[in-house]
C-alpha cells in the first residue's frame, strides 16, 4: 500500500513538475530566441557565478584559484567591449576585497597578491575591450564598403542580386508581390560627354538621393549598372508598383529643373515587373523588368512601363507541347523586331487589333486561334529582307519593292513544315491582298481573300499608319482611322472597317488598347448589349422590380454567352426559373441564344460565400478569394471560354448598408488585372436612399480609377 | 437646381418609374417575351429613369453632408 501510495504521489509530482518544466524550457528557448542579448548576458552570468562559487568552495581568500576571475573578465570584454570588462572587473575585485577582509589569517603578501591581480583584471578588461571594439569598426566599414556603391551610397549590384534572392525566397507563398522596377536615365552618356564626368557623378548622386527619400521603408535601391538604377518593392498590387516608379520619375524630372546649373532635361524610363505575377524566379524577374524598359525607352523614354505581353497571354491558354513551339517562333519574332526597332512590337500591336476585331465579329474560338497565331507571324517572312529595306526611310525602288512583297509568302515557308500551323497558312500569305484585287501576291478580290488575312490587313495598315517610323510620326486612333476610310472598299474590306472603327471607337488613344488592357474595363461600360470589351470590370446596375431584373440578367447573360464567356450567376430560385426560361427566347442578330451555349457555359453559384469574405478588408481573404477566381477563369479557358462572367443579384445579398458598399470596393481591388467580369445589380425600391447614395456615387466613376487616385484612403 | 426643385423632380421620377414598371408588365404579359423590342424600348427607359432619380438623390444627400 504505502509503495502504491509513493508511486502515485511520484507520478503527481512528475505529472505536475514536468509540463511545468517543458512549459518553462519552451519560455526560455522562445525568450532568448526573441532576446538574444539578454541570452548572451545569462550565460556569462552564469559563468561568473560558477567562478565564484567554485572559488568560495576552494578556500576563498585563500584559494589558489582566484587567477580564474580573469576567465569572466575576459569573456564579457570580448563579448560587450571594455565597458562591461570594467563592470565584472569592480565586481571581481570587490569580491576578493570581501574575502580577504572576511579572512581569519590576513597577510600582507595575500594582499599584495590580490592588488595585483585587481589590477591585472583592468588591464585586461581596457586591452581586450578596446582591441574588440576596434575590430568591430573596422568590420562594419569593411561591410559597409562591400555593399554599397561609393559614389550613390545606394547598395551595389551584388548585394542586391543576394537580397532580391532572398526576398523572392521568403515571398514565395507570401500573398503580397515583389515589385521589381528598373530604372535607365535617358541620355545620360550624352550628358556625360557633354557636361564632364564630374556633372556625370554629380547627376547621379542627386539622382540616387531623389530614389532614396521616394521609398517606403521595406523597399531598398540599389545601383545596377553605370546610370541604371533597380528598385525592389513589396505591394499588394501593380498600382502600388506603378505609382511608386511614377512618383520617382517626377521626382526626377523635378530635381532636374531644381538642381542642374543647364537647361539639360533629365529624364528617366522605368521598366516594372512583379514577381509572381510576370516571373517565377530571379533571372525572369529581372529579364520581364527589363524587357519592360526596353519598351519604356524605346517608345520615347520618360514614361513607367509594366511588362505586359501578348504572347504570355496567348501561351497562358495553349498546351505545354505547343509552348515550346511558340517559344522559338517568339524568338524568331524578336530577331524581327531588333532588326526594325521603328516597328517594335508591330505583331503584338497587329495581334491585339485583331482580337478586337475577333471579338465583334464573334469567331468561334478555332477561328480565333488560327487567327491569333497568323496575326503575330504575319511578318515572320521579313527575316528574309535586309535591316536597310526594313528601315529606310526614303521611298523603295522597284526591285526592293519587289523584294518587299515577297515576305508573305516567305513567311508561309518558315511556317509550312509545322502541321499544326495549316489553318495559318492563308491568313499569312494574303494579308497584303487589296480589296479590289491590286494586292499581292495572287490579286484576290473582295470575299475571295480569306477572312483572317482581310481583318489582318486593316490591323496592319492602321497600325503602319498611327506608329511611329523613320519618316513619320505616331497617329492618333482618329487620323488611323481616317486613313482606313480612306481605303474602304478598294484596300480594305469595308465590313471589317466599320468593325474596327466601332471597336475602336471605345478608346480614346492606342496605348489604352495595346500597353493597359486591363484599363479597358475602366473605359467601357458593361452595357448590356453583346460585343462589349469589358473584360476585368466590375459593374453596378439598379434596377427597378423582378421583371426589370430578368429582362437585365437576361441581357447580361446573353450578351456572354455570345462572347463566348463563362457565367456563374447568383440569385433567388424563383427568378431563376423565370430567367432560364426566357433565355431561350433571346435572339441576337438571327441567331437563337440557346443554339450558342455551351457545355458547362451557364452555372449557377452555389452560395456566393467566399466573395462575401471580401466585407473585411484583409490580404488574406483577398488573396484567398483573388485565387479561387483565378482558378475559375483558369477552368473557362481551359474549358475555351474567353472569360468569366459573373452576375449577381446584389439585392439578395446578407449585406449590410456598410458592408455592401465596403464589399464592392475590396472586389473592386480583388478582381483587378484578373480579366474577369463581375456585374452586380441592386434593386432601387428595395435599398434604402443612403445607400442608393453611396451605390451611384461608386457606379457614377469607375471603381479601379478611384482606388488608384487613394481617394478612398481612410474609409477601412 | 435648388432644393425644392428638385425634390419635386425626385417626386416626378419615382412616379415614373412605378408607372414605367406597370408599363413594362403590361407589356410583357402581351408578347410574353422579355426580349421584345417593345419590352427592351421600355426596360431602357426604365434604365434612364432609374439612373436620373439616383443621380438626384445622391446630389441632394450630398448637399445636406
Amino acid at each position: 500500500m504505502v509503495k502504491n501510495n509513493k508511486k502515485t504521489c511520484f507520478s503527481k509530482i512528475v505529472s505536475l513538475v514536468g509540463p511545468a518544466l517543458i512549459k518553462f524550457n519552451q519560455f526560455y528557448r522562445h525568450f532568448t530566441k526573441n532576446n538574444p542579448l539578454f541570452s548572451a548576458h545569462l550565460k556569462m552570468l552564469a559563468l561568473f557565478i560558477l567562478t565564484v562559487l567554485l572559488i568560495f568552495f576552494t578556500g576563498g581568500s585563500q584559494s589558489g584559484l582566484k587567477i580564474i576571475y580573469l576567465l569572466p573578465v575576459i569573456f564579457y570584454s570580448l563579448k560587450f567591449g571594455a565597458k562591461w570588462g570594467y563592470v565584472i572587473s569592480t565586481l571581481s575585485s570587490f569580491l576578493i576585497i570581501i574575502y580577504h577582509l572576511a579572512a581569519l589569517e590576513r597577510s600582507a603578501l595575500n594582499l599584495e597578491a590580490d592588488l595585483v591581480l585587481i589590477g591585472t583584471f583592468f588591464l585586461f578588461s581596457w586591452l581586450v575591450g578596446n582591441i574588440i571594439t576596434l575590430e568591430r569598426s573596422i568590420k562594419s566599414q569593411f561591410s559597409e564598403i562591400i555593399i554599397k556603391d561609393d559614389l550613390t551610397g545606394l547598395y551595389n549590384y551584388r548585394y542586391f542580386q543576394q537580397q532580391l534572392k532572398k526576398m523572392l525566397d521568403n515571398y514565395r507563398d507570401s500573398e503580397s508581390k515583389i515589385g521589381l522596377i528598373m530604372i535607365d536615365l535617358d541620355n545620360f552618356k550624352l550628358y556625360n560627354e557633354v557636361m564632364g564626368s564630374a556633372a556625370g557623378d554629380k547627376m547621379l548622386q542627386g539622382v540616387s538621393s531623389t530614389i532614396k527619400s521616394c521609398l517606403d521603408k521595406e523597399d531598398f535601391a540599389a545601383r545596377y549598372g553605370g546610370d541604371e538604377f533597380v528598385v525592389v518593392a513589396t505591394c499588394l498590387e501593380a498600382s502600388q508598383v506603378i505609382n511608386k516608379a511614377e512618383k520617382i520619375r517626377k521626382g526626377i524630372n523635378t530635381f532636374s529643373d531644381d538642381a542642374l546649373n543647364s537647361d539639360w532635361n533629365l529624364s528617366a524610363s522605368f521598366g516594372v515587373a512583379l514577381f509572381p505575377d510576370h516571373a517565377e524566379d530571379q533571372q525572369s524577374l529581372l529579364q520581364k523588368a527589363d524587357d519592360a524598359l526596353y519598351k519604356a525607352k524605346i517608345t520615347k523614354g520618360n514614361r513607367v512601363q509594366l511588362y505586359y505581353s501578348i504572347f504570355d497571354r496567348l501561351s497562358g491558354r495553349i498546351a505545354y507541347k505547343e509552348k515550346e513551339f511558340l517559344s522559338t517562333v517568339k524568338t524568331l519574332m524578336f530577331i524581327i523586331n531588333a532588326r526594325d526597332q521603328y516597328t517594335y512590337n508591330h505583331s503584338e500591336r497587329v495581334l491585339a487589333y485583331v482580337q478586337a476585331i475577333s471579338r465583334e465579329l464573334r469567331l468561334t474560338p478555332q477561328e480565333l486561334a488560327s487567327l491569333e497565331y497568323a496575326a503575330f507571324l504575319h511578318d515572320i517572312g521579313k527575316i528574309e529582307i535586309s535591316r536597310e529595306i526594313l528601315t529606310k526611310p526614303a521611298h523603295l525602288t522597284e526591285k526592293e519593292r519587289d523584294l518587299l512583297e515577297k515576305h508573305p509568302l516567305w513567311g508561309a515557308e518558315i511556317i509550312k513544315p509545322i502541321k499544326k500551323m495549316e489553318p495559318v497558312l492563308p491568313a499569312i500569305i494574303h494579308h497584303h491582298e487589296r480589296f479590289d484585287g491590286k494586292g499581292y501576291p495572287d490579286g484576290l478580290k473582295e470575299n475571295d481573300i480569306p477572312l483572317g488575312a482581310r481583318i489582318i490587313a486593316v490591323a496592319n495598315a492602321f497600325d503602319l499608319f498611327t506608329s511611329e517610323l523613320p519618316y513619320q510620326e505616331g497617329k492618333s486612333i482618329k487620323e488611323g482611322l481616317e486613313f482606313l476610310k480612306q481605303g474602304r472598299g478598294t484596300l480594305y474590306d469595308p465590313f471589317i472597317v466599320d468593325t474596327f472603327a466601332a471597336c475602336l471607337s471605345q478608346y480614346q488613344n492606342i496605348s489604352q488598347l495595346i500597353e493597359w488592357p486591363q484599363d479597358l474595363c475602366r473605359l467601357v461600360p458593361a452595357g448590356y448589349l453583346p460585343g462589349s470589351f469589358v473584360m476585368g470590370c466590375q459593374y453596378i446596375d439598379f434596377y427597378s422590380g423582378d421583371f426589370h431584373f430578368i429582362i437585365k440578367a437576361t441581357a447580361y447573360l446573353a450578351a456572354a454567352i455570345v462572347n463566348n464567356e463563362k457565367c456563374l450567376y447568383f440569385w433567388g430560385k424563383e427568378k431563376e426559373e423565370i430567367f432560364l426560361k426566357e433565355l431561350k427566347k433571346y435572339c441576337y442578330r438571327g441567331i437563337q441564344v440557346e443554339t450558342l451555349l455551351r457545355k458547362n457555359q451557364l452555372l449557377r453559384m452555389p452560395e456566393p460565400e467566399d466573395l462575401l469574405k471580401l466585407i473585411h478588408r484583409r490580404a488574406k481573404l483577398e488573396f484567398e478569394t483573388r485565387k479561387m477566381l483565378k482558378q475559375l477563369k483558369d477552368q473557362a479557358f481551359e474549358e475555351g471560354f474567353i472569360s468569366l462572367r459573373v452576375i449577381l443579384d446584389g439585392s439578395s445579398l446578407p449585406l449590410s448598408e456598410e458592408e455592401l458598399v465596403r464589399w464592392e470596393k475590396n472586389l473592386s481591388r480583388c478582381i483587378k488585372d484578373l480579366e474577369i467580369v463581375v456585374i452586380c445589380l441592386y434593386d432601387v425600391d428595395q435599398e434604402s436612399i443612403g445607400m442608393c447614395r453611396l451605390l451611384h456615387s461608386l457606379h457614377d466613376k469607375p471603381l479601379l480609377n478611384r482606388e488608384e487616385k487613394g481617394e478612398e484612403a481612410g474609409e477601412e | 437646381m435648388k432644393k425644392p426643385e428638385r425634390n419635386k423632380k425626385i417626386k416626378e421620377l419615382h412616379l415614373e418609374i412605378e408607372s414605367l414598371k406597370k408599363t413594362l408588365q403590361l407589356k410583357m404579359e402581351k408578347y410574353g417575351n422579355f426580349c421584345h423590342p417593345e419590352v427592351i424600348c421600355v426596360s431602357k427607359l426604365l434604365d434612364q429613369k432609374i439612373l436620373k432619380f439616383m443621380k438626384l438623390v445622391n446630389n441632394l444627400d450630398n448637399d445636406k453632408h
